[in-house]
């Protein structure tokens, strides 16, 4: 990044800072430009591109009152993405060995066991390990399937508000599923 | 959903935030509040009777000396590292190493030396937990603060970071104990004040990737 361009976008950050719409949106879109650049030279899996560019997005929306824009932009940034790209990568793993548990569940007996059954019960003790705004958030989303304009209306709350309850509710349990995979391998 | 669409939504929800007071101001407030906490446990706890005795020894000082830098450096550390893009400097990443293993050749000198110059009380201490139960009691309010004033910032050094804040309040509370103990052996410092530092510490690995996710 040249130094015009990092003072460029820390100029965007620091009214953004100050709550300008218009500099946010730039300063977001070319966020996105950079952060698909950095990461498709990174990450072979095409399809993976996209939300890690998303969760980036994110981060640098909530890390926003940490940038002092007396400092580069450039470096802010990188570290960002670095973060997220690394948690990535983390993540991919961790999901390849829950595969590998599916895989051996799929073999059992399905008359043994009422599959539909354990599976609701699962989601409802789940879900009841999440804060109420996050288990009510990802109930609206992913088992009534409402989109998250209509999930915001029913509960009064705006829609990056949803969107940040959904990235954390489903981090979490994404977590905790991982934790209970871990015991059982 | 789409990454456009997502850049509509943040971007119309953008708000003026007040940005995070910098580092080195956020460092300053965690130590003035850890020291009062440590002095308010000390009280609490009271004082060893032999203080004034301890006072005129060398070893003690460099002990205290090794623990308070151990703490200012470690914190300092953790508090720069919450920053996304702040770099540390070489001292800054070896220093917290670098006490613990000076706090540690220390103990070892003092065990050593008390064994060839035949002082039966700096190889054997008395084999309480209570230290470790004062360190464990002091450091918890400290490191709990750290934590919650890191996690403010964006840290993306999780286990290190974890590492850090618990060194930092691990240090703070054996130096504390430093004024409550009454044992001044160099075995039972070894035994019951480093050793649980070190525990602290490493279990910091583990409570930076729990605790400081975002």
């Amino acid at each position: 990044m040249s130094p015009e361009a990092d003072r460029h976008l820390a100029s965007l950050m620091e009214k953004s800072q100050a709550g300008d719409e218009v500099a946010y949106k730039a300063l977001l879109t070319e966020v996105a430009t950079l952060a698909r650049k950095y990461i498709s030279r990174r990450l072979t899996a095409t399809d993976a591109i996209d939300d890690v560019v998303q969760e980036i997005l994110v981060s640098v929306h909530k890390a926003k009152p940490t940038y002092d824009p007396t400092r580069p932009f450039g470096p802010w940034l990188y570290a960002i993405a670095h973060f997220r790209l690394t948690d990535h990568v983390r993540q991919l793993y961790r999901n390849k060995s829950r595969e590998v548990v599916c895989e051996t569940t799929e073999n059992l007996g399905q008359d043994d066991i009422d599959l539909d059954l354990l599976f609701k019960n699962d989601v409802d003790q789940l879900l009841g390990t999440l804060p109420p705004k996050q288990r009510d958030v990802i109930r609206l989303l992913k088992i009534e399937e409402l989109s998250v304009k209509e999930v915001a209306q029913k509960m009064g709350l705006s829609e990056s508000d949803i969107k940040v309850s959904a990235h954390r509710g489903l981090k979490s349990l994404r977590q905790q599923l991982e934790g209970e995979n871990r015991g059982d391998v | 959903m789409e990454t456009s669409d997502l850049i509509k939504s943040l971007s119309r929800e953008v708000k003026p935030v007040k940005r995070l007071p910098s580092p080195h101001w956020r460092f300053f407030a965690w130590l003035f509040l850890a020291s009062a906490s440590v002095l308010t446990g000390i009280l609490l706890m009271g004082p060893r009777g032999d203080l004034g005795a301890r006072f005129n020894e060398w070893s003690f000082w460099i002990e205290c000396a090794t623990l308070f830098v151990a703490t200012v450096v470690s914190a300092y550390a953790a508090f720069l590292m919450s920053v996304p893009g702040m770099t540390l400097s070489r001292w800054l990443r070896l220093t917290p190493l670098l006490s613990l293993i000076f706090w540690l050749a220390l103990l070892s000198y003092r065990i050593l030396n008390g064994h060839l110059s035949g002082d039966p009380k700096s190889i054997t201490c008395s084999a309480s937990s209570i230290c470790m139960q004062d360190i464990l009691l002091l450091a918890w309010l400290p490191s709990a603060i750290l934590i919650i004033m890191i996690r403010r910032a964006a840290p993306i050094r999780l286990a290190l970071n974890g590492l850090l804040i618990l060194l930092a309040s691990g240090a703070v509370a054996a130096l504390g104990t430093q004024f409550v103990c009454c044992d001044s052996s160099p075995m039972h410092a070894l035994l019951w004040h480093f050793i649980p530092v070190i525990v602290v510490t490493l279990a910091g690995l583990w409570a930076g990737k729990k605790f400081l996710h975002w």
